[in-house]
């Protein structure tokens, strides 16, 4: 007999919002965009990390967890090496053989990374979510019993940190500046420092960045409803951090990256494959099927 | 388990933390307000080499983000000990003889606010070093 939702304990119902189960080839999918993201962060978009190796070493301040691991500063071996190990781990990682272990690797890889580059002055807060995806990655078998629960559990976790991301954010600005930050410049001194032409023009127009300001909280607090099941509320959800990172893309050109492709743990990912596949076997010549099923090579 | 002990972590590192506790640190970026009629200042430097040309060295050049300098700057908006002379001394390592700084200055550039909208350009030096 099926239990219906009002007759479920909460203790069931916490259980199974956990470890729905979800199919393996999603999360196959998605560590694959997370591992080629990872790559190309180390290779290409964090340059700015990687030239820590040439700053004076007194410019060196590093995080708790740095000094926990006596973790020198980098010079350029040690950075090259970095870099190097890194980007082939993430390579391996793709085939999703030994996928703990591989994502292990490439966890242990993106920390390091990420300590030399917050370890000089400023923490940047987008590198959590990807942080605990490859935490559930390296946390998660593809094969034994209840993996498809178990993979449901990593993509939920996923789901649950991406979320709360924004309402850790908007918890933090309160904390900081209180309401009043809705009503300060803030977005000015984003547009400043690191202006757009789009985020130019904005300038001159300081109430509407207010009422963005205004926007951009209320969302922060409300993000938390991309967690509901209900597929319209999640969809509107989903669509309001499109808008909002688009938003500040144009305006500060700052994307997010290792956060925003964490959205991903919400798609069904596995239908890219499947529709793949489907396009594929369309396109094969149908005399070749024929001739294959055929040991005779007749066609009739 | 985990979730619970990710999810509590990353709470009380917003509640109470502060940023050497990454990755449980408090999402920080852009959380302080700005007064409409205050200032945005971001660090740069200028540089005087050992042929006499004049350099205006954004903080990339020394291997550093604006934001990462300014993390480091004490209350009266200087870097701490001898760590300017250490910029300049890494800067001379990395290049040839003429290209040598001789002067490195610190400087906060950007505009000074009226309601919120930009009305001024500012750019001050702060903190010099010069080649004994």
């Amino acid at each position: 007999m099926r239990a219906g939702t009002a007759t479920r304990s909460l203790p069931q119902r916490w259980q199974e919002y956990w470890f729905e189960p979800a199919p393996i080839r999603r999360l196959d999918a998605f560590a694959r965009v997370i591992f080629v993201v990872v790559g190309l962060h180390v290779m290409v978009i964090d340059a700015w990390a990687a030239a820590h190796d040439r700053v004076a070493a007194s410019m060196y301040r590093p995080v708790l967890l740095a000094r926990l691991l006596s973790l020198p500063a980098p010079t350029p071996t040690t950075m090259a090496w970095l870099r190097v190990l890194t980007v082939v781990a993430c390579v391996v990682a793709l085939w999703r053989r030994a996928p703990r272990f591989t994502s292990g690797l490439v966890l242990a890889g993106s920390t390091v990374w990420l300590l030399w580059a917050f370890s000089y002055g400023k923490v940047d807060h987008d590198r959590l979510t990807i942080t605990i995806a490859l935490l559930a990655l390296t946390l998660t078998p593809r094969r034994g019993q209840d993996v498809e629960s178990k993979t449901g559990w990593a993509l939920r976790l996923v789901q649950v940190g991406f979320a709360f991301a924004y309402v850790f954010s908007a918890i933090v600005k309160l904390r900081t500046a209180g309401w009043g930050w809705a009503n300060s410049a803030v977005f000015t001194r984003a547009i400043v420092r690191r202006g757009t032409p789009l985020g130019d023009v904005l300038l001159d127009v300081p109430g509407l960045l207010r009422i963005g300001q205004w926007a951009f909280l209320c969302f922060e607090l409300a993000a938390v409803i991309i967690l509901v099941r209900n597929r319209w509320t999640r969809a509107l959800a989903i669509a309001g951090v499109i808008a909002l990172h688009t938003f500040t893309y144009a305006t500060i050109e700052i994307s997010f990256l290792p956060h925003t492709v964490c959205l991903l743990a919400f798609f069904p990912l596995e239908r890219i494959g499947d529709r793949w596949a489907e396009w594929r076997d369309q396109r094969r010549p149908p005399a070749a099927t024929s001739e294959a099923e055929d040991p005779n090579g007749v066609v009739a | 388990m985990v979730a619970i002990a990710v999810l509590a972590a990353t709470a009380a590192g917003s509640l109470w933390g502060s940023d050497d506790l990454w990755p449980f640190a408090p999402f920080r970026m852009y959380a302080t307000a700005t007064r409409l009629d205050g200032h945005v200042l971001k660090a740069g430097f200028r540089g005087v080499t050992a042929s006499g040309e004049e350099l205006h060295i954004p903080a990339g050049w020394l291997g550093l983000r604006p934001a990462e300098v300014e993390g480091q700057l004490t209350r009266d908006k200087r870097l701490p000990g001898d760590r300017l002379a250490d910029l300049a001394a890494s800067w001379n390592e990395q290049h040839p003889s003429d290209e040598q700084l001789v002067l490195l200055e610190l400087r906060l550039i950007g505009s000074r606010l009226e309601e919120g909208r930009p009305v001024e350009d500012i750019d001050r030096a702060v903190q010099t070093w010069e080649a004994q």
